[in-house]
């Protein structure tokens, strides 16, 4: 009769797709057993594009997986170990309910492992794979880093991250990679740039572990990551280790060591010490390569073109970004979050140390002349060192986001800060840009040299009147920055001979362009008055307007619809961003009137 | 059949006899139609060839037809007294000297070699099949199999397996970065054969492109620039909006949910009469309908009235001749349809451009709809698939009110819970699918029995 008819979900999705039960029963695993090896072995579940097709006929919404994904998953070796663990367990718990203490010894002695050096090698064939893919796993780590061991967490999960974890910021260290930090709600977000790739984490802060946040994740799932995780970060800081020529494991420096040598008599193992100072992330890494790395650059062949100009000064930019607290001789005061602060220090190049009491490796002590800053997070404190700034964290930070050395005057302890601006925010042409952020674009520019806003160095002015009402020993300090601030030679004659070493150590010719003098205000003249000529660049842009307006003109009519459309748009985000700008003034204004009212009525 | 048996053996043609059977002596010979094959099989007796081809096949076994040896390999000449055969033997001797029942059994002439303890060569097929993929491995990689190892006394070192310095965590996995040369497959497979053992497989490409990037989205999404511990004013407003439109549309579906399910006013509900009522309805309407006035009645009979009974006259019905002139008719419109059709066909090629303008209008509906398409699918390119039973749920967004942001770091509390935002986004980016807990449920339910123990009991009470 006619031709046969085919039959119904042979091909196409029907086959392509499988369900989760259906690969379980392929596989001949257990669905935990499944889905460590899904995770192990980046298979993703897959939405087929008609869901009807690939569950043959049904609706029912299920978790499919490619057939192919799963065929490959078959080949898996780890498969055999994991069926092999559980007859070990098998055997381990007849062992135990027999009381053989003997054979269970030699069955843990002789427990399966497998290891995930091949599936990390197939995953990412090349180095620059790892990196790239380094966000989530560098996030688990650090996050399982802070955990605390509970049965939740399998074996010496904790311990291992700490190590990787602090292994990977010392190389952040050594390689002065690091660009970008956030103190967001949530946690600190570190941005750092490894060989041309751009890595993001997110670090959580100091806190007890709070079981209630996280009641619905599944924790088996996370330990799955992070194992696959652990052994990718091992490899991949041996990588990065040797390929900036340092030890691996991480060796510290023999003066290090020897400053230490008081602690020896402290109450812990040496290799716990070594652990600890490593973890204090304040001394320097031994290097296999003994010569330095920064003299052995190749000099590249100069041409005389734009485009590599451009690149120079992007490197030589970079170069001194890199340098950023170069010289600088931090003190981190107790009440000051450590890691993250001495984090940032020491990855520009600064030298950072805290009392002894707090932690190891400490490498100088407070009461050190040399200091440049003190990290201090209280209002008050009751003994201050004429020879250094006090800052609150949040200046480093800023700075680094900056790209440069902010004054330290708006962040003082007990002064309100400045607000934290984030910098993985990119702002468009016509986008509302909060006035503190322009005033930092234009400082960086180096067009603005001297107060952040104009609205705030009033404030900041009284903030100093106040100041001077609550404390001598403060306002003696800010008269002292404020003469800095007008002749560099009056401040340093009246200060002792050390001091002045200091000073001239600590202000880098970059501060010294950016803290001009402030003008008093200028007085109200009368000037004669002058020919108004037509400026030659305003009369281009005029002729530009003009250009402008007829090329617009020109447009055809089926383009003109969609220039209306783009151009509306861009008039509406204008006349936002007018909005904001209007309310932050009002916002401001009230605030100052508040502020007015407040000292009224104190006085 | 029993013929061509006797023609293979060949020897006995007298047997030939046999096939057909001879009378027996006692009683009536007992007479069979053989008139088919299979009667013929049935009653045809062929016992003394069967019985005659087994003893010859035990010769063959047991030394060769006896038919064919010489009389010397048959017979000897006794030259023994009978009764020197019972000689004076002790009883215990006499049994170590008879051998045992299982050797005399073994014993017999037998030309068939004796079983060996060894595996024929070839082996099964399963044995086969694992030595040769051995061989090739070990050709291909230099893996030398558990099997080969033992059998050559290797251990894994030696066997170039393992390297002999300690074996370290962690090593240079990818090999040297100036070079930039790529491993070749072989030494890959070497490195993969180390490891596990076993040959390597391909990744599938699509796999590697979706592990590579299973979603648009990226790995770590930042906060809002408003979640800054000390914002700016502005984003930090911006933020609240965005918190506060998350809750509103969640309270609208609250809203929403609550309106669907709410009780309608109690005036709608049913009455005790309404209830009475759907409970008869159909059984006491005829009743009522009596009872009912005269009106409603003449009302009814009229709506009666409406609908005729069909009815057929006998001027309506069709007649024969009636019905093969509808036929012919029929027919002949048939073929008037079908010539037009022909004739359509036919001109068809003079319509060649309209056709062409057919297609192509079909061609660019249809493209418009393919365009339709990726773009509803580029919309939905950052949206959560749907890879279970559960859709994702996208979790509330992190924020401090205007009064909980203090502005130092001292005595800043975090926000929302980083592992929760770790899953969330796994989930996100469709790397894992949606789950709930299960929760365990109890098999049975739990049964309280009060004890009446005497103890409990007392005079008292």
């Amino acid at each position: 009769m006619g031709r046969l008819m085919q039959k119904k979900y042979e091909s196409g999705a029907a086959t392509a797709y499988i369900t989760r039960n259906r690969a379980i029963n392929y596989l001949q695993i257990s669905l935990p057993d499944f889905r460590r090896l899904c995770i192990l072995k980046g298979v993703y579940p897959r939405e087929p594009k008609n869901k009807k097709k690939a569950n043959k006929g049904s609706t029912a919404p299920r978790t499919f997986y490619l057939m192919k994904d799963i065929q490959y998953l078959s080949h898996e070796p780890i498969i055999n170990k994991f069926r092999e663990f559980k007859v070990f367990v098998k055997k381990l718990k007849k062992a135990f309910a027999k009381a053989e203490h003997g054979r269970v010894q030699t069955l843990q002695e002789n427990k399966p492992v497998y290891k995930l050096d091949h599936i990390i090698k197939e995953r990412y064939p090349t180095f620059v794979d790892a990196l790239r893919d380094l966000d989530d796993c560098l996030c688990l780590v650090f996050l399982f880093a802070t955990f605390p061991q509970t049965k939740n967490i399998p074996g010496d999960f904790v311990q291992r991250c700490r190590h990787l974890s602090v292994e990977f910021m010392n190389f952040i260290v050594a390689a002065r990679a690091l660009k970008k930090v956030f103190l967001s709600i949530k946690g600190i977000y570190y941005q750092v740039e490894m060989q041309g790739q751009v890595v993001t984490w997110l670090v959580p802060y100091n806190f007890g572990f709070n079981a209630k946040a996280c009641a619905d994740v599944d924790f088996r799932i996370m330990a799955h990551f992070v194992e696959f995780y652990i052994t990718m970060l091992g490899f991949v800081n041996f990588k990065l280790y040797t390929s900036l020529g340092l030890h691996y494991p991480p060796k510290l420096t023999f003066e290090a060591k020897v400053k230490d040598d008081d602690e020896k008599n402290a109450y812990c193992l040496e290799s716990e010490a070594t652990g600890e100072r490593l973890a204090a992330l304040s001394a320097s890494l031994v290097s296999v390569v003994t010569q330095n790395t920064e003299e052995d650059e190749v000099e590249l062949d100069e041409f005389e073109d734009s485009r590599t100009q451009e690149a120079k000064q992007e490197e030589e930019k970079q170069k001194a970004f890199q340098k950023l607290f170069n010289g600088l001789k931090v003190f981190v005061s107790r009440e000051v979050p450590r890691e993250p602060v001495v984090f940032t220090v020491r990855s520009f190049g600064g030298e950072a140390s805290w009392d002894r009491s707090v932690a190891m490796g400490a490498t100088f002590d407070e009461s050190d002349e040399t200091i440049t800053h003190q990290i201090v997070d209280r209002p008050k404190s009751d003994r201050q060192y004429l020879s250094r700034y006090y800052v609150q964290p949040q200046w480093l930070f800023d700075c680094v986001n900056a790209r440069m050395l902010l004054p330290v005057e708006d962040y003082f302890p007990g002064v309100v800060l400045p607000p934290h601006l984030s910098p993985f925010v990119e702002y468009k042409e016509g986008d509302y840009v909060p006035p503190e952020k322009e005033a930092l674009s234009r400082r960086q520019q180096g067009l603005d040299t001297g107060d952040t806003v104009s609205g705030e160095a009033e404030d900041s002015d009284e903030e100093e009147e106040e100041e001077e009402e609550i404390d001598d020993e403060d306002e003696e300090e800010v008269e002292e920055d404020d003469d800095e601030d007008d002749d560099d030679d009056d401040g340093e004659e009246e200060e002792e001979e050390d001091e002045k070493q200091i000073v001239e150590k600590r202000t880098p010719n970059k501060r010294k362009q950016d803290e001009v003098p402030n003008t008093p205000p200028s007085s109200i003249k009368v000037k004669a008055g002058k020919l108004d000529y037509e400026d030659a660049s305003s009369k281009a842009s005029r002729e530009d307007w003009e250009a402008r307006k007829l090329a617009i003109m020109m447009i055809p009519k089926k383009r003109k619809r969609l220039f209306e459309k783009l151009s509306k748009r861009e008039r509406r985000k204008k006349h936002e961003a007018k909005k904001l700008t209007a309310k932050r003034e009002e916002y401001e204004k009230t605030q100052k009137d508040m502020k007015k009212k407040q000292k009224l009525s104190n006085k | 059949m029993a013929a061509t048996r006797s023609s293979e053996s060949g020897k006995s043609p007298q047997t030939s006899g046999s096939l057909f059977p001879q009378p027996k002596v006692r009683g009536k010979k007992k007479r069979v139609s053989k008139k088919n094959k299979s009667a013929w099989r049935k009653h045809s007796d062929i016992k003394d060839i069967e019985d005659f081809l087994d003893d010859q096949r035990l010769q063959l076994r047991t030394g060769g037809l006896v038919a064919d040896k010489a009389d010397d390999s048959l017979f000897y000449v006794d030259k023994q007294n009978d009764n020197e055969l019972e000689a004076p033997v002790a009883k215990k001797r006499k049994k170590e000297l008879k051998p045992l029942k299982i050797d005399q059994i073994i014993a017999g002439e037998t030309t068939v070699k004796p079983v060996t303890g060894h595996a024929p060569p070839m082996g099964s097929g399963k044995v086969r099949r694992k030595e040769v993929k051995a061989k090739e491995l070990e050709k291909k990689t230099g893996y030398i199999s558990k099997e080969r190892r033992k059998k050559l006394k290797l251990n894994s070192v030696q066997a170039g397996l393992k390297k002999p310095q300690p074996v370290r965590e962690y090593y240079d996995l990818w090999g040297n970065v100036e070079t930039e040369e790529k491993n070749t497959e072989k030494e890959e497979d070497e490195y993969y054969a180390q490891v596990t053992g076993k040959t390597r497989v391909n990744v599938p490409v699509l796999t590697q492109i979706h592990a590579r990037k299973p979603s648009v989205l990226p790995k770590v999404e930042v906060i809002h620039p408003g979640g800054s511990y000390n914002p700016t004013f502005e984003e930090h407003q911006e933020l609240l909006q965005q918190a506060v439109c998350t809750e509103s549309k969640k309270l609208k579906a609250e809203k929403k949910l609550e309106r669907q399910a709410r009780l309608p006013p109690k005036r709608e509900w049913a009455t005790r009469k309404d209830k009475l009522k759907e409970l008869t309805e159909g059984l006491l309407d005829e009743e009522e309908d009596e009872e009912e006035g005269e009106e409603q009645e003449g009302e009814e009979q009229e709506g009666e009235q409406s609908i005729p009974k069909a009815t057929i006259r006998a001027e309506d019905k069709k007649s024969r001749q009636k019905r093969r002139k509808e036929k012919e008719q029929r027919e002949q419109e048939q073929q008037k349809t079908a010539e037009k059709t022909k004739k359509v066909q036919e001109h068809e090629v003079n319509r060649l451009k309209t056709i062409k303008k057919e297609i192509n209008a079909l061609e660019k509906k249809k493209e418009e709809r393919q365009k339709k398409r990726a773009d509803i699918r580029a919309q939905n390119a950052d949206k959560p698939k749907r890879l279970s039973r559960r859709k994702y749920e996208e979790p509330f967004p992190e924020f401090k009110l205007s009064e909980e942001l203090v502005g130092t770091l001292r005595e800043f509390k975090p926000e929302g819970s980083v592992l929760k935002d770790r899953f969330k986004s796994l989930q996100r980016r469709n790397i894992l699918e949606t789950r709930v807990k299960a929760k365990r449920q109890k098999k049975y339910k739990k049964k309280y029995v009060e004890k009446k123990q005497y103890k409990e009991i007392s005079i008292n009470a």
